[in-house]
């Protein structure tokens, strides 16, 4: 029962791939629509027995492999973090399973897109069920691998196949730190299994690693691994560059993929190790830093971006960042809430741009659109609900999620939350500045594309309205409906699946006064606000923006948020190039083709041949050179034959004997000078 | 008289013929003649052998070599005059179509 929410996609995944080509596109639609939805009831159910109703379950399939210490069993545990994770997952994949149908319905691999999308919403399951760190990592390495099919599904066009391998390429790099601090682990505590890690991570407090002379506290080293992990699949500063070129996917991709369930991995993994994190203080620090300046970075890009998709692409990455550094603040039940909430916006927003570009003649670009409210009237409310529940409008879900981590940030008694609150609550003013700005270009200015495409924009059918409608509903209710089982004072919702925080900053953070509390609503209404003269209003006085963005500081800013930070520029020049250069010029050119063919078999060929031609030359053909010929040699073996007989030492019979081998080398020269 | 002093002879007329033979780049004939030089050499070796081991066999083969010397340089002789007919020429330094 609890293992049909693994079963289904993969079942799904199985049949869609091995038989789609005979059950048609139409039945394939309709069938993995039907199982995942089926999955998601599932996930329901098991969200009411195991959160709701406090019965954590595990589950112990079979055992996998063992060694000397090391046992790893098939084992999956469905506690209060996993149901979540499951509600929210299922969700959303199904929704974007739904959509997909309508979506992809002229696509020629609709089958094969349909079955990546089971396979990734398999893996995901198995990521967030896995009882122990190895499934965990198959999980995490499996979505890797179905995002990288997903992002190059259209494989035909190389920016897409090039952004997957970037996305593939970047997330290895985190991977490895996962790797790295899963070994670590393994040797502090001779186990990978959750449950034992956990419960014997007070013991190794104070323990330390001899690393190249320098004693290095155990959990600060392991933990900064995972959070290396951590860094690459939820796209934290550093290793954020692939997000944004993701984008090459189907929209429905981006919006299961970058919205809600890949880029969380990340996040889910620092909430699930939140008892290792808890433990070492220095990486919480790490953590708090890269989170606001993620949330910072990724909020500030997104202003001037002019790919829709892109703009919800660093939104992502900017709420991202709110999860991370929450997390580094040390209440991941707050973390987590923000995930489950962010996930039904973010897909939401992804969706509803997705029939945007469905119905303007998948048309990206927000210079090319405008006016669209006419076309696009239920659309346009969606993007208007996503908008502002991402912009924390109270009563809206984000506003539950992200003003609580506001508060919480400024209520920690640190240097580490107070920066995190000035970055959040400037991310907060260019959150609510984008996503306006992303409605009006999109909606409300003066058409900018042609108007064949204006006449031909219209709706979507019914078949993507229904998601949309749910997710919607979804965005406006879900933070009020859940917001006393995640972040309620004193809850016990979730037991001991993660670390909840008991001090007194919670209640302070409740006590705020009210000043402070509103603070960063101030913030969105001032981006709102800006938003509104500088991006609307500017349609009427384009003399004014026009000066504001060529102006000498202007002109800077605007280039370098636009060039994303030179984040892209400097890895390429810095990393990417240099290290291709190296790979060509000292692997590939000296040693593969250099020292190894010249010691190798090639360069002995060619001295054999070289060796012959001089032994051969010495026939020149001349009586009297043969004659000369035999006569040295033969005086000198005779020479050599006595003294070898004659020789008492042992050396200088060697000697001798090396001095005939040099005598014997081809010498043309020194024979017929 | 000790045996190296009388070898000395021998042993200078073989250098001679050998000279004769590797140094010589122009005649054909000198090569025959220096290879007679190099066998009458060695007959005198054998002969001076013989002399100081009290040993006939020395002398038998010096016979021996005498006959096989002759019979050679008629068949040398014999060849150097095909190759006349053929190149029109006895010069050494022309005989080098055979390289390696």
């Amino acid at each position: 029962m609890y293992l049909c929410v693994i079963a289904f996609p993969l079942l799904n995944y199985l049949i869609i791939n091995l038989f789609g080509r005979f059950l048609g596109t139409y039945i394939c639609a309709i069938l993995s629509a039907v199982s995942v939805f089926l999955t998601f009831l599932f996930a329901l159910f098991i969200f009411y027995e195991v959160a709701i109703c406090n019965s954590i379950c595990e589950v112990h399939l079979a055992s996998w492999f063992s060694g000397e210490l090391l046992s790893t069993n098939w084992a999956f545990n469905f506690d209060t973090l996993t149901a979540v994770m499951l509600v929210v997952v299922s969700s959303i994949s199904s929704f974007v399973h739904f959509y997909s149908i309508e979506y992809m319905n002229s696509d020629p691999h609709q089958t094969r897109f349909l079955s990546y999308l089971s396979l990734f919403t398999f893996f995901m399951l198995i990521l967030v069920t896995g009882d122990n760190f190895v499934l965990m990592f198959l999980g995490w390495e499996g979505i890797g691998l179905a995002s990288f099919l997903l992002i190059s599904f259209w494989f035909t066009r190389i920016q897409a196949g090039k952004s997957a391998i970037k996305a593939m390429l970047v997330n290895r790099v985190g991977d490895l730190g996962l790797i790295i601090g899963m070994c670590g682990v393994f040797l502090t505590f001779k186990s990978l299994d959750y449950a034992v890690v956990f419960s014997l991570s007070p013991c190794a407090i104070n323990t330390t690693f001899s690393f190249l002379c320098f004693e290095l506290d155990r959990l600060t080293v392991i933990t900064l691994f995972l959070f290396i992990g951590v860094l690459g699949k939820s796209a934290q500063l550093g290793l954020h560059v692939w997000l944004p070129d993701a984008m090459e996917g189907p929209t429905p991709v981006s919006a299961l993929i970058h919205a809600a369930t890949l880029v969380t991995a990340g996040v889910f993994l620092l909430i699930r190790c939140s008892y290792l994190f808890e433990l070492a203080p220095t990486t919480l620090c790490v953590v708090t830093i890269v989170g606001a300046l993620t949330a910072f970075f990724a909020s500030t890009v997104g202003l001037v971006q002019n790919d829709l998709k892109r703009v919800i692409a660093y939104s992502t990455c900017s709420q991202l960042g709110y999860m991370v550094f929450i997390c580094g603040l040390s209440n991941y039940s707050i973390g987590l809430f923000h995930l489950a909430n962010h996930a039904f916006f973010k897909a939401l927003l992804f969706l509803s741009a997705g029939s945007i570009i469905h119905g303007l003649a998948d048309e990206q670009d927000l210079r090319k659109m405008g006016g669209l409210i006419g076309s696009f009237p239920i659309t346009s409310v969606k993007i208007l609900i996503g908008s502002v529940a991402l912009t924390g409008i109270p009563f809206f879900t984000g506003f539950y999620s992200k003003d609580v981590i506001l508060e919480i940030a400024f209520s920690t008694y640190n240097k580490f939350g107070l920066f995190a609150y000035t970055l959040g609550c400037l991310a907060a003013g260019c959150t609510s500045f984008y996503s306006w700005r992303l409605f009006y270009l999109t909606f409300i200015n003066s058409p900018n594309s042609y108007k064949t495409y204006q006449e031909g924009a219209h709706e979507p059918s019914l078949i993507m309205l229904i998601p949309l409608f749910f997710l919607a509903v979804c965005s406006i209710t879900v933070g009020f409906l859940t917001k006393e089982m995640f972040s309620g004072l004193g809850t016990p919702f979730f037991q001991s699946a993660i670390f909840v925080f008991y001090k007194s900053t919670n209640l302070d953070s409740e006590f705020l006064s009210p000043f402070v509390k509103n603070i960063p609503l101030f913030v969105t209404i001032f981006g709102m606000t800006l938003s509104y003269f500088l991006i609307h209003c500017a349609t009427t006085d384009k003399e004014m923006i026009f000066n504001l963005k060529t102006s000498a500081l202007g002109r800077q800013i605007y280039i370098f948020l636009s060039k994303k930070w030179h984040f892209d520029q400097i890895f390429n020049e810095l990393i990417v190039h240099k290290v291709m250069t190296f790979g060509y010029r000292i692997p590939f050119q000296n040693i593969d083709k250099g020292n190894i063919e010249m010691f190798g078999a090639f360069g002995i060929s060619r001295h054999v041949n070289a060796m012959t031609k001089d032994f051969t030359s010495l026939h020149s053909g001349f009586l009297f050179h043969y004659l000369f010929a035999i006569l040295f040699f033969m005086l000198t073996a005779i020479f050599l034959l006595f003294s070898f007989l004659t020789t008492t030492s042992g050396l200088l019979k060697y000697l001798l004997l090396a001095f005939c081998y040099f005598l014997l080398l081809p010498n043309k020269n020194l024979l017929f000078a | 008289m000790n045996l190296v002093f009388f070898l000395f002879f021998p042993l200078t007329l073989f250098f001679i013929g050998f000279a004769g033979l590797a140094l010589n780049r122009k005649n054909l004939l000198t090569i025959i003649m220096s290879i007679e030089l190099i066998l009458l050499s060695i007959n005198f070796n054998f002969l001076i052998f013989s002399a100081f081991l009290d040993d006939r066999l020395g002398q038998i083969i010096t016979l021996l070599v005498l006959t096989i010397a002759a019979a050679e340089t008629s068949i040398g002789l014999a060849i150097l005059i095909v190759y006349y007919r053929i190149k029109g020429s006895i010069n050494v330094e022309f005989i080098s179509s055979l390289k390696g």
